[in-house]
């Protein structure tokens, strides 16, 4: 794995982003992470982003534009259309799982995030594996 | 019932209407049958017996052809040892041939001498093949065929037979290799009493074929005599018929019999495949079967012509038999026929029918009988047909009210809007009983009205347009039937106060209202109108009141039904709303939850700088009552999809109940820290993976153990696991208050909590609830047993594999 990522978050709760940042950039040293408050001008950011995301992780519940919609403009894309795309969400079922795959995402991590598991959890996502049990 | 009756007849009698017909063809048969039947029975005992004579006959002729040539053979043979003993009996030439035979070295002088006395031999007797001399090892020693020399005779046949002090005939046999038939006798050289050589020849077999081809007198197409060599039944002399090639075995019962030792004769299939007689014997010096054969057909053509000229003279015999029998059985059947076609037409309803009298012989007697019972029977008909017409109309008038009552009355049950139904009904009512006008009003208590719902023809369309309506204590009929629920009747309006004239219905000369009620509650006025005057009697009345009734029943269902439709509509537009608010409002109070939890376990796990023992225990109680919340959360929200029915199952096809069991045993020994509760796991080892989703069997098992966590305060709680055929069981015990029968069904009800249960355990109460839809969304099912104060045992049944699942990524 490339031991430097670069992992865009796009996230519109004040204290996710918090969290994000703390496991990434402060716990962990990773440099390349960016994180978007609006999902509003999302598409145009994207494409300026240097070094091009490695990552994506999407919440699902932003607004205006959800998830599920920045999904799709992504894979629209030619940049991204095989970028792994990670939906986050609180939505505590597997069942979401099925709305979720079906949309297209490559994985999806829980929330509140498991510590425990998250980074080796990211890392087998970036290995191209798709991770789909949400465990509590 | 007479129509019925006589529909029967003619349909069971319809299909055997050329009666006649088959009478007259009836007795052209028997005729022919007459006729023949003498000629065949004759010609069937007597052409077997001829048949059985001739061949008696042909087998005594046969068996005597071939005792002559078993005969001819034995003399052949006989002719062929006597040449060699004539040979033989020249005393030096005799002794010539022993002093070859008995020189142990080969003078061969004296060999050619002999080779040339032989060759010479062999053209003098032209019956013998060849001629040779051999010594007791086989050695031949002189031939008349100088190939002959040298050769060694000890594998033939004859051998070791010609070794004796005997002569003898060695039966004929096909070489091995050259397969040449060859016959041989040998002749033994005897010097004193001792054997020391062998003269032998070879026997020419034409003649043996000759015999037996010679052919069988009487018989000259198809007769014929041949041998066969008990040596794989080959032939000996060669077939009369060509095709059959004598190195070949051959096969026939006489072929067989004789084979086997057995003399006779029979009736058989041929070598040839052919039907034959023939007569076969064992020839035991030629070790063969000699056969006499003649082809059946030849042998008996004498009696099949016999039977060719029977089968004739019966044919003419039919014929004429027939031609004759049509014509005496037409006019026997003339009169049968007809009595037949009238006793049809009778059966078929025809009383008219009567048969003219021609003869007067029996069949004459039973025409005359006919006609009288004929006469008779139709009076007897026509009284029966008068008298079933009268009491139908009677019967008929009778029942049309009522059939018209409850067919409206059927009508009615089968529609629930009345706004439809009402307009159909009257329009109904006013032409089945042929009436003026007909109306129904509804009466509505909240105004003490009685609305028109419905009117018929142009007066009621009028009348609806206009809205016409009586106040209940109004003057007039219907207000009247209405107040009085009881039906009230005018027959002459012109005479009657309580009628006010209408003039968009001037005709009206009787009218009746009768109350639509049910128990004491009013619904409407069914109003009917006639143009005659006293149109309305009692029996009448009773049946509208019925049709009134049924009316009344239909319009206060369909009441009912609408309530019930807004109240269903109301409920379930409320209940949308609910499972709305309570997603967004769970998502709401997650969102900061989950940070507390996350920012929580960084604090506490010393990411944001050292913490101390304590800190990290408080922090960890905070983390703890948190996710404790954020579960609450999700037991209210999962209730809100169990109730909406939006609840989806995550289906694994690999769930493992041990890992399962495993989980839920840390989490209750975490739960039981502090308390004197002992925790026994008796599950079996490697159960077998489950489908399902393993989330929430975790959920399930959590549920029932944290549920006997929280009121166990003392003894043991256990949890048990094993597999009963298609099912894994989970049974969890504990010794807690344990829960009265009275409220044991209140445990899976949501919102609903026992005493106890309140005052122990607080909660959301829907723990239980979710854990039974859960077990049932898997296919399985939960059962509580426990009594008050002896702790309580929930079971859990889930199926290895449920036909309600399906995997959800595969």
């Amino acid at each position: 794995m490339n031991p430097f990522p670069a992992i865009l978050y796009v996230e519109d709760d004040p204290q996710s982003r918090m969290i994000m940042e703390v496991l990434l950039i402060e716990a962990k040293g990773l440099s390349n992470i960016f994180i978007f408050e609006d999902s509003h001008k999302f598409l145009e950011n994207v494409n300026r982003l240097e070094p091009k995301p490695d990552l994506i992780l999407l919440d699902i519940h932003v607004r205006p534009y959800s998830g599920f919609d920045m999904l799709a403009m992504l894979r629209e894309h030619d940049d991204f259309r095989d970028t792994p795309v990670v939906a986050l969400t609180a939505s505590v079922m597997n069942e979401e799982v099925i709305r979720l795959q079906t949309a297209g995402f490559n994985s999806v991590i829980g929330k509140p995030i498991d510590q425990d598991t998250f980074y080796e959890t990211l890392e087998r996502i970036l290995n191209g594996e798709k991770v789909w049990r949400i465990v509590n | 019932m007479t129509d019925k009756h006589t529909k029967s007849l003619s349909d069971s009698k319809g299909t055997a209407l050329p009666l006649w017909r088959q009478i007259r063809w009836n007795l052209v048969v028997y005729t022919v049958l007459l006729a023949t039947l003498p000629i065949a029975a004759v010609t069937a005992i007597t052409l077997p017996r001829r048949s059985a004579q001739d061949t008696t006959q042909v087998t005594g002729q046969l068996e005597s052809i071939a005792q002559l040539k078993a005969d001819q053979i034995t003399e052949w043979l006989q002719q062929g040892m006597l040449g060699i003993e004539l040979l033989l009996a020249d005393p030096d030439r005799y002794g010539q041939f022993l002093a070859l035979a008995e020189s142990p070295a080969v003078d061969s002088n004296l060999q050619s001498d002999i080779n040339s006395l032989l060759a010479g031999l062999i053209a003098a007797h032209p019956s013998y093949e060849t001629f040779f001399i051999y010594n007791t090892q086989g050695e031949i020693l002189a031939a008349s065929n100088p190939a002959d020399l040298g050769k060694r005779v000890n594998r033939k046949p004859y051998f070791s037979q010609s070794l004796t002090t005997a002569a003898y005939v060695q039966p004929p046999f096909y070489e091995i290799g050259s397969r040449e038939l060859g016959l041989f006798i040998t002749h033994p050289l005897i010097e004193q009493g001792e054997t020391v050589g062998v003269f032998a020849a070879s026997i020419e077999l034409e003649t043996m074929g000759e015999i037996m081809t010679e052919a069988i007198g009487g018989f000259p197409a198809t007769g014929e005599t041949y041998l066969v060599s008990s040596q794989t039944n080959y032939l000996l002399t060669p077939s009369r018929f060509e095709g059959y090639l004598l190195t070949q075995a051959y096969h026939s019962d006489g072929i067989d019999q004789a084979l086997a030792g057995r003399n006779g004769s029979g009736t058989y299939d041929s070598y040839r495949d052919t039907n034959v007689i023939g007569a076969y014997r064992w020839v035991p010096d030629l070790q063969a079967a000699l056969v006499a054969e003649v082809e059946q057909e030849e042998a008996l053509a004498a009696s099949s012509e016999a039977r060719d000229a029977n089968i004739l003279i019966a044919g003419a015999a039919a014929l004429i038999a027939a031609v004759s029998g049509f014509y005496y059985a037409s006019w026997v059947a003339k009169p049968i026929t007809t009595l037949t076609r009238a006793s049809l037409a009778i059966s078929k309803g025809d009383y008219n029918q009567r048969v003219n009298v021609t003869v007067s012989n029996e069949i004459g007697q039973l025409t005359a009988a006919f006609n009288t019972m004929a006469a008779e029977l139709q009076q007897h008909i026509s009284d029966l047909q008068q008298l079933n017409e009268e009491l139908e109309a009677r019967v008929a008038a009778r029942t049309r009210d009522i059939e018209v009552a409850s067919d409206v009355s059927r009508q009615i049950t089968q529609v629930l809007d009345v706004r439809l139904l009402l307009p159909q009904l009257v329009e109904l009512t006013r032409r089945s009983f042929n009436l003026y006008h007909v109306s129904v009003f509804i009466y509505d208590p909240a105004t003490n009205l009685l609305h028109l719902e419905a009117g018929t023809g142009e007066a009621g369309k009028q009348m609806l347009e206009a809205g016409k309506h009586f106040l209940i204590d109004a003057h007039g009929l219907v207000p009247l039937a209405a107040r009085t629920r009881e039906p009230i009747a005018i027959d002459d309006v012109q005479t009657s106060a309580n009628h006010f004239a209408n003039p968009l219905l001037p005709d009206t000369h009787s009218e009746t209202a009768i109350p639509m009620v049910i128990g004491t509650q009013l619904i409407g006025v069914l109003d009917l109108q006639a143009t005659e005057i006293g149109r309305f009697t009692t029996q009448d009345i009773a049946v509208f009141g019925t049709l009134a009734e049924q009316i009344a029943i239909a319009v206060r269902n369909a009441q009912l039904f609408s309530e019930a439709q807004v109240a269903r509509d109301e409920a379930e537009q409320s209940n949308q709303v609910k499972s709305m608010f309570l997603a967004s409002m769970s998502h709401e109070l997650r969102t900061p939850l989950n940070s507390v939890i996350n920012f929580t376990q960084f604090v506490a796990k010393g990411v944001m700088g050292p913490v101390t023992e304590r800190q990290e225990q408080t922090l960890k109680t905070v983390i703890k009552s948190a996710k404790h919340l954020l579960g609450l959360i999700n037991d209210v929200l999962d209730m809100s999809k169990i109730e909406s029915g939006t609840l989806n199952l995550f289906v694994e096809p690999d769930v493992n109940v041990n890992e399962i069991i495993q989980t839920a045993t840390s989490t209750a020994r975490g739960l039981l820290e502090d308390k004197p509760v002992e925790l026994r796991i008796e599950a079996e080892d490697n159960l077998p993976t489950i489908v399902g989703d393993k989330q929430r069997i975790l959920q399930i098992l959590l549920n029932i153990v944290s549920n006997a966590c929280k009121f166990t305060r003392e003894g043991h709680i256990t949890i048990r696991a094993f597999r009963q055929n298609g099912s894994i069981e989970l049974a969890v015990s504990d010794t807690g208050p344990g829960i009265a029968p009275e409220d044991q069904d209140d445990v899976f009800e949501p919102f609903k909590q026992t005493d106890t249960g309140l005052r122990q355990g607080g909660g959301t109460g829907l723990g239980m609830p979710i854990t039974r839809s859960l077990t049932e969304a898997h296919g399985g099912h939960i059962r509580l047993e426990s009594a008050l104060g002896k702790g309580a045992t929930f079971w859990v049944s889930l199926p290895i594999k449920s036909d309600k699942l399906t995997v959800t990524l595969n």
